[in-house]
C-alpha cells in the first residue's frame, strides 16, 4: 500500500465515523430546543471562509 | 493496463460517493416532536455545517499531506482549484440560509436547496478528484 492508499483510506475512514456520530443526534430534541439549535448553527456559518491555501499553511 | 486501472478505480468511485453523499444524511432522522418545517431548518443547518467543516478539514489535511510528500505541487493545484468553487458555492448557501432565517419565505427556501445542491456537487467532484489522483492519473 503507497502513502497515498494509506492517506485516502484513513480520510474516508474519518469522514465516515464522523457522519456517522452525526446521525439521529438531533432525535429527541423538543420543537423549541430544535429551534434554537437551527439558529445557534445558522449564526455560526460563515459567510467569509479562508482560502484553500490559507488552510493549507494552516493560517487560520 | 488502464483498463484494468478504470476497473480498479470504480469500487473506490462507489466507496468515495457513498461516503460523500452520506454528508447528506438527515441528524433529525424520527423525531416526533418537530414540525417539518423545524424538521427542515435544522437537517439544512446541520448540512451546511458540516460542509463547511469538510472543507476546512479537507484542505488542512491536503497542506499536511503536501507538507509530508504525499501530495505534489500538481496535486494540490489541481484540488485548490476545484475547492475555489467549492469556496463561494458554501458562501453562498450559507448566506442563503442565514436570509431565509430572517425572511422565511418559500422563494428563498427554494434557493437555499439550490445553492446547497451546488456546493454538494462541487464537494463531491473534490473527493472524486481526489480519488482519480489516487489512480495514478495526476499524482506522477
Amino acid at each position: 500500500m503507497n502513502a497515498w492508499t494509506a492517506w485516502l483510506i484513513s480520510e474516508i475512514i474519518k469522514l465516515t465515523a464522523m457522519r456517522l456520530l452525526e446521525k439521529g443526534k438531533f432525535d429527541t430534541l423538543t420543537e423549541e430546543e430544535a429551534k434554537a439549535e437551527a439558529l445557534k448553527i445558522g449564526n455560526a456559518l460563515s459567510t467569509s471562509l479562508p482560502t484553500p491555501e490559507d488552510l493549507e499553511k494552516g493560517s487560520t | 493496463m488502464k483498463h484494468r486501472k478504470v476497473i480498479s478505480l470504480v469500487p473506490l468511485l462507489i466507496l468515495v460517493v457513498w461516503v460523500y453523499s452520506a454528508g447528506a444524511a438527515c441528524a433529525v432522522r424520527r423525531n416526533p416532536n418537530l414540525t417539518p418545517a423545524t424538521t427542515w431548518e435544522l437537517n439544512t443547518a446541520h448540512q451546511l455545517q458540516l460542509l463547511e467543516r469538510d472543507y476546512r478539514t479537507f484542505f488542512i489535511d491536503v497542506g499536511d499531506a503536501h507538507r509530508q510528500g504525499i501530495l505534489t505541487d500538481k496535486n494540490v493545484t489541481d484540488l485548490n482549484t476545484i475547492g475555489h468553487q467549492l469556496k463561494p458555492a458554501i458562501e453562498r448557501a450559507n448566506q442563503g440560509f442565514k436570509l431565509w432565517q430572517t425572511v422565511r419565505d418559500e422563494s428563498t427556501k427554494q434557493q437555499v436547496v439550490i445553492l446547497l445542491l451546488e456546493a454538494q456537487r462541487i464537494w463531491l467532484e473534490l473527493a472524486t478528484r481526489r480519488a482519480t489522483i489516487l489512480n495514478g492519473e495526476v499524482h506522477p
